[in-house]
């Protein structure tokens, strides 16, 4: 899920690096610094994992509904139709109504939940918006949470919530801009052909063969399929079946 | 065939928070990040101010401030902000050396890069999630 963090990371970055060198947002002087972009500080990304469907009355392997954070989905009871588990990374676990994408994992693709907290003009939101849907994966805004005053405390490790500490307090300058803070949750689109590897033609022994190998390891793939066996295509099936009797080798999967 | 693949996933494994996060300090790189002063930084601004220039003589070097705040009714046009009858004359609010030695090293740091970024916050990924270290699993408990 730290390779995963990353590619999000990275485009995340991508989209930020481009609305802050757009010309007709900076307002003076090209060499300035954080008072003439329309960025203005990141203070966090976290990933909430991949987005599966509850089944209907499964409520499956015991996810733990975890209370909602500030502008996520909202607490539902396991089980209800169309409502979305996210795990494997989020320590916790999120449970939550269905999105307005209603996307969630699939043989075709798998469907990533982040958020992150930004401080930025608000002149420069949508063409912030724009940037990220357009660059990189296939990014889609779910939700944003707008605040008119800005934190001023030093986020914490890792999290990015606010440790909270008030002797931090007007320690960024922002410029003479207005500035929001805005809390967005977002999900990226992964092919499944690119993360789970794209199957070839099968070997003379029954095995599957990629054309592209795959990047998701085999245990994620187990949960995947432990969680909804639909998720699964017949490549991932055959490469999670268990080794024939008297045949070396725990798992099919191919090195790296 | 099982050994090599096993030295590959454990090689991967061990190598992989390193690299992940030199890849992550390179892309925050092209950001041009800059951060927020700490309160030690600060305090060894003050400490700079106040321990050589500022002592004693209520100015600071290049500073046309004097400490104390300036005389009331400076700047303003004549007649204009007079205060009416009974009121408490007013004093325009003074910068202390903290203050002072506060704000040009945050006008510093702003003008240092484009946005902020902690990297420190955003590097701490945690690659091994707790339920994962307790249970075994990627994050979920059977």
């Amino acid at each position: 899920m730290a390779q995963v963090s990353l590619w999000v990371q990275q485009d995340l970055f991508a989209a930020l690096r481009r609305t802050n060198e757009d010309e007709s947002l900076r307002t003076t002087d090209p060499n300035g610094g954080v008072s003439v972009r329309p960025m203005k500080r990141l203070i966090g990304t976290r990933l909430r994992g991949y987005c599966v469907k509850q089944s209907l009355g499964a409520p499956a392997l015991g996810a733990p509904t975890a209370a909602p954070v500030a502008g996520g989905p909202a607490a539902v009871p396991a089980g209800v139709s169309g409502a979305v588990d996210n795990f494997g990374y989020y320590p916790s676990g999120i449970s939550g109504a269905p999105t307005l994408t209603k996307r969630a994992t699939n043989p075709q693709y798998d469907v990533v939940h982040y958020e992150f907290t930004i401080v930025i003009n608000p002149a420069a939101l949508n063409k912030f918006y724009y940037n990220l849907m357009t660059g990189g994966h296939m990014h889609t805004v779910l939700e944003q949470v707008i605040s008119g005053r800005p934190r001023t405390e030093q986020a914490s490790a890792g999290t990015g919530l606010p440790a909270g500490s008030a002797r931090t307090a007007d320690m960024y300058y922002y410029g003479t801009d207005g500035v929001v803070e805005v809390t967005v949750v977002a999900e990226m689109l992964l092919l499944a052909d690119w993360t789970r590897g794209l199957p070839g033609p099968a070997g003379a022994d029954g095995k599957p063969t990629f054309m592209y190998p795959p990047l998701m390891p085999a245990e994620f793939l187990r949960e995947l399929g432990l969680r909804d066996k639909t998720l699964l295509r017949e490549a991932d099936n055959l490469l999670l079946a268990p080794p024939a009797p008297g045949e070396a080798g725990g798992s099919a999967m191919p090195p790296r | 065939m099982d050994q090599e693949r096993w030295r590959q996933q454990v090689t991967w494994r061990r190598l992989f928070p390193s690299s992940y996060q030199a890849a992550l300090r390179q892309m925050l790189a092209q950001l041009n990040p800059t951060m927020a002063p700490t309160a030690d930084e600060v305090r060894l601004k003050i400490e700079s101010i106040t321990g050589r220039s500022l002592g004693g003589m209520g100015l600071a070097p290049l500073d046309r401030v004097p400490v104390g705040g300036l005389p009331a009714g400076w700047g303003a046009p004549p007649g204009a902000g007079t205060p009416p009858p009974g009121a408490q004359p007013t004093t325009a609010p003074a910068m202390t050396p903290e203050e002072k030695a506060r704000n040009m090293l945050v006008l510093e740091r702003s003008a240092h890069g484009y946005m902020y970024a902690d990297e420190q916050s955003l590097c701490a990924v945690t690659l091994n999630p707790p339920t994962r270290r307790k249970t075994g699993t990627c994050g979920w408990r059977r």
